[in-house]
């Protein structure tokens, strides 16, 4: 009885034994990983760490786990061959750097990997207070590290605070007062005023690029980190909602920071279309009105970068677009392109699956065409429609797109796309400018295989930094889903292919710096290390790239 | 709740006087705050709980706001090793039967990576509880072990170890003081897996996920784990505490087609495997609307589905389309199932007053398609003679409420019971609904100040007296809010 067979037939009982006969019947050729772990301060074992491999077998989910024992050992048998990523985790520890971690297994049949060793790190802490501008402790305000680990804490009723779990690093550290209602200053009449406070980033001061850094060491506690909340002008942002529809039930007027999480500031939008947002902190952000529209149904209007500084910002329009169908095709530029478009010669017409689909068809099955689409990312926010297929004489149909402003990109890659047309409008390049919407306009595609590539090796102040994450981007700030990562392999290369021509930044990331710390945090920790890179059509760049050493300013 | 336009404070002197002068009339909420400090449980302030209202010539000077000390609970969280739980979310109830003391509610902590915690609140005698870390929501693959250990599954345990709430210890929180060492070593629990496949979906298209919703309150957390069905169409939950649980999937494609399968609730007392799920494409719903007067352009119909749970995931094909001036519409993606049918907005004194599926109808605005979807036609008949019922919201004692936010509530079953689909009362305490379809409805006053959560609103719908509302009643009805039980709550 095949595999496939088993996957079928999973509901019977009977099947499910002869599934699980199947199973026993493989159990020589699985694969089996063993090591051990240690501190890597002490170099004693580590007791009760928790070992897991992650992956996909066959295209199926896959998690084994162990438990160290008391000489630090760990032992999995039986895993399907596949693909891994090793993680070890225990309470207080981290995987120290250059240690095994971010470390892929690729285990084949009948693989035994033994003696893996993982060395762990005692994490850090970061204490200290937030005070108000008369020196008052602030009870309830957020503290946040950015950097090599996103991590939050609130203060005490004597403004204290305290961070643990961190990382061996540098981290950046920043203190939001507590949530306020957010209206206007306070109308008082008894000779006080209200203070307003915004984001104040350790010791003191606004700028996240001024921001002293506070190191943490390994099972150390940095003390003394206090930061004083800066005070800041009231402004106001103000404006009108244009266009609302008549059925709308309510509407708000959302500020969202540009980098990271969270909003900026909120306003509730009157009948009139008019908001006004309070108690926001400065720096850029992006404006945009969320309307509730009959039922649950939601609409937003394109987004809006605004600069906050000391001054009102009146008068700000934002537009209701209402959604558009893009309808368009795609031309080749040259015959490459257009191959990597053209049926296969051979293999089932895509008609044959036109009728009902039989059941558990999806089971087994042969290996799936990927399918042309294309996609729409805006450039500045997470927004967008869902991708469309592009059919054999490269036609497509976007439906339902927002208004804004977007990278267009074909997948899977191995083109880029060169230039579009847009109704009368020619566009080099592949930014798609929507911001009034997609009404009644056609858009061409011009796509071109002579794609570029970067390769090149991390190394760091010990050689060659093997499993170092590797940031592609645009620009620093920008739209995190736009960028692309890569791993340095275990000799520390690192490759990225299929680039449009273009100018892209590129980085090595600390170790502990998780994808998510590098999508929501920004890049512009490691604007010192950041390398430019122009690619022309077709280029090939090597380029090396250095990682900061842990512990390393 | 809507966002306040104006705000007025004032900072007290030395000898605790407060003034605020020139305030606009109009209903306020009063809030206090000192570092360290918690308003006193019972403190006597506007009388009124939180709400203030002021009118015109008003001048109160009888605002006595009572403080206190926060009282602190401290402690750690461990595993059955003794090793420390980090991320455990930690609560503390009241322990006081009633009383005021509920005032402050609950206090909340996470522990660190010392599995420490440190709880500010109201002075109280309380029993805590540390519930284990969550992973969120997406599903991960079950952990398999070949070493003999097992993936730790903790339940949630009641200070000092307990699983159980009523066993617990009761701890006492001074005002002023730390009260220490409430350490809690987390119970284990048997945990039971769920694993099945899915059938039905097209090859070589979009996955479809499986979502397990949560209906157990015991686990505390309510919500939905979510698992990406296998290309071999299989899927698994493990890990689970024993519960009830709500199973569907879903299979979304870029290309809008969307497929589900029917909800089926579940018990989970042991491991189940072999659940056999029938992904079914959703067909486009076709009907005409009859009755509106004019064109009936510039309105949408909508179907809800028929459901008191809060948190459900939407899908672009819940949201309702355009009717075309000739009162026809086509609904894409509609799956089997019985919803309610919403026509917005419904000119002055309308009502929906049959929906006919082909030949069955109903009275009550609900569309049946538990039988399927395909081929039907729906004609939805919208009447005049729609009921309107308007009237003041008063306190128990009968005085009008001083709230700046209210909620008046009609209700044909507990179905309707859903606060996001009502709308606050935020100008004055009278309310007034409309569009109303005749039959026998529950109608009830809450302040959301005061009370809150599904419970209470079960628990208000049940005490409220049944009302019958006749074709083109006009109906003037003053609601009670009901006495305060626990007293205000913090907002």
């Amino acid at each position: 009885m095949s595999r496939k067979a088993c996957g079928i037939l999973i509901a019977g009982v009977i099947a499910a034994a002869l599934c699980s006969g199947q199973q026993a019947a493989d159990a020589d050729k699985t694969a089996s990983f063993a090591g051990l772990v240690n501190n890597a301060l002490t170099g004693e074992p580590m007791v009760r760490a928790h070992v897991a491999l992650r992956g996909t077998a066959n295209g199926t989910q896959k998690q084994y786990g162990a438990t160290t024992t008391a000489e630090g050992k760990f032992s999995i048998t039986g895993i399907s061959p596949g693909r891994y990523q090793i993680s070890v985790d225990k309470v207080g520890f981290v995987m120290a750097p250059g240690s095994g971690s971010r470390a892929s297994l690729n285990l084949q049949e009948k693989d035994k990997k033994e003696g893996y060793q993982v060395k762990l790190l005692p994490t850090g802490a970061i204490v200290g207070r937030v005070m108000d501008a008369e020196g008052e402790p602030v009870e309830g305000a957020s503290v946040s590290t950015e950097g090599g680990m996103m991590a939050v804490a609130q203060t005490d009723e004597k403004g204290f605070f305290r961070i643990g779990g961190l990382a061996p690093g540098k981290y950046r550290l920043k203190a939001v007062g507590p949530g306020a209602m957010p209206v206007g200053p306070e109308h008082r009449t008894d000779g006080t005023e209200e203070a307003h406070y915004v984001r104040t980033y350790y010791p003191g001061v606004i700028s996240a690029k001024e921001a002293a850094m506070v190191e943490v060491r390994p099972n150390g506690e940095a003390s003394g980190a206090d930061i004083r909340l800066a005070r800041f002008p009231w402004v106001r942002v103000s404006g009108r909602v244009i266009g609302l529809p008549e059925n709308f039930e309510r509407a708000i007027v959302i500020a969202r920071t540009l980098n990271g999480f969270g909003n900026a500031g909120t306003s509730m939008v009157k009948p009139d279309g008019s908001f006004e947002i309070w108690r926001i902190d400065p720096g850029k952000a992006l404006l945009s009105a969320n309307l509730g529209v009959s039922g649950n149904r939601l609409e937003r209007t394109p987004e809006k970068e605004i600069e906050v500084g000391g001054a009102n910002l009146d008068g700000i329009e934002l537009r209701v677009v209402p959604d558009a169908d893009l309808a368009g095709r795609v031309e080749f530029e040259d015959e490459a392109a257009r191959q990597l478009f053209s049926p296969p010669a051979s293999g089932p017409s895509p008609a044959a699956n036109n009728g009902q689909p039989a059941r558990n068809q999806a089971a087994g099955g042969q290996q799936p065409r990927p399918r042309k689409q294309i996609l729409l990312q805006n450039v500045s926010t997470y927004s967008g429609a869902p991708p469309a297929p592009i059919d054999e004489t490269g036609v497509f149909l976007l439906k339902k797109v927002p208004a804004g402003k977007y990278r267009v990109t074909i997948q899977p890659g191995s083109v880029y796309v060169r230039s579009m047309q847009l109704g009368p409008q020619s566009i080099e390049g592949n930014v798609l400018d929507l911001s009034n919407g997609a009404t009644g306009t056609d858009l061409s595609v011009l796509v071109s295989s002579k794609v570029g590539s970067i390769t090149g090796v991390v190394v760091d102040a010990h050689g060659e930094a093997a499993g170092t994450r590797v940031v592609l981007a645009f620009d620093s700030a920008g739209n995190p889903n736009s960028r692309r990562y890569a791993t340095a392999g275990p000799d520390g290369t690192y490759q990225f292919n299929d680039l449009a021509p273009g100018t892209y930044k590129l980085v090595a990331v600390q170790d502990s710096d998780s994808d998510s710390v590098v999508q929501f945090a920004g890049l512009d920790l490691y604007e010192d290390l950041m390398e430019t890179v122009e690619i022309h059509p077709g280029d090939k760049v090597v380029k090396e790239l250095k990682r900061r050493a842990p512990g390393e300013p | 709740m809507p966002f306040p336009d104006e705000a007025y404070g004032a900072i007290s002197g030395k000898d605790g006087r407060f003034s605020i002068g020139n305030i606009k009339p109009a209903a306020y909420i009063l809030s206090t705050q000192k570092a360290g400090y918690i308003k006193a449980p019972g403190s006597a302030d506007a009388g009124r709980g939180n709400s203030l209202a002021l009118k015109p010539g008003e001048h109160r000077t009888d605002l006595n706001i009572e403080m206190t000390l926060k009282a602190i609970i401290q402690g750690r969280v461990m595993d059955e090793n003794g090793d420390p739980v980090q991320h455990a979310q930690v609560s503390a109830t009241s322990a006081s039967a009633g009383g005021p003391q509920a005032a402050a509610g609950r206090m909340y902590g996470s522990t660190d990576e010392r599995g420490q915690f440190r709880m500010t609140g109201a002075p109280d005698r309380y029993v805590v509880s540390a519930a284990p870390p969550q992973n969120g929501m997406i599903n991960m693959a079950p952990e398999v072990r070949s070493d003999g250990t097992q993936p730790p599954a903790y339940a949630v345990t009641w200070y000092p170890a307990v699983p159980d709430k009523a066993a617990a210890s009761v701890v006492e929180a001074v005002s002023g003081r730390e009260t220490t060492g409430i350490d809690i070593r987390l119970a284990g629990q048997r945990s039971v897996s769920l694993r099945g496949s899915v059938g039905g979906f097209p090859p070589n298209q979009a996955r479809p996920f499986v979502i397990l919703w949560t209906e157990s309150p015991a686990a505390q957390v309510r919500g939905e784990r979510i698992a990406v069905v296998s290309p071999d169409g299989k899927f698994a939950f493990a890990g689970l505490a024993a519960g009830n649980y709500s199973v569907e999937a879903r299979l979304d494609n870029p290309d809008g087609a969307s497929m589900r399968s029917t909800p089926v609730p579940l018990r989970l007392d042991s491991d189940v495997a072999g659940m056999d799920i029938r992904l079914t494409a959703g067909e486009e719903l076709r009907g005409v609307v009859e009755g509106i007067p004019g064109p009936a352009a510039k309105r949408t119909i909508g179907l809800e589905t028929v459901t008191s749970r809060q948190n459900r995931i939407t899908f672009p094909s819940d949201t309702p389309v355009s009717i075309e001036a000739d009162g026809s519409f086509r609904i894409p993606n509609v799956f089997p199932g019985k919803s309610r049918v919403k026509i917005t907005p419904l000119p002055e004194g309308m009502y929906v007053k049959t929906v006919r599926a082909d030949t069955s109808e109903s009275r009550d605005g609900t569309l049946d398609l538990s039988k399927g979807v395909a081929g039907v036609r729906v004609k939805v008949s919208v009447s005049s003679g729609a009921a309107t019922i308007e009237g003041r919201i008063l306190n128990a004692d009968g005085t009008v409420s001083e709230s700046p936010v209210l909620y008046a509530l009609l209700a044909e079953s507990p179905d309707d019971l859903n606060l996001a689909n009502a709308k606050p009362i935020t100008a004055g305490a009278t309310y007034s609904m409309k569009n109303i379809r005749p039959g026998k409805y529950r109608l009830f006053a809450m302040d959301p100040l005061q009370s809150g959560g599904e419970d209470f609103l079960k628990t208000q719908y049940e005490k409220a007296e049944p009302i019958v509302i006749k074709e083109g009643d006009r109906l003037t009805r003053d609601l009670k809010l009901p006495g305060k039980e626990g007293g205000p709550r913090v907002p």
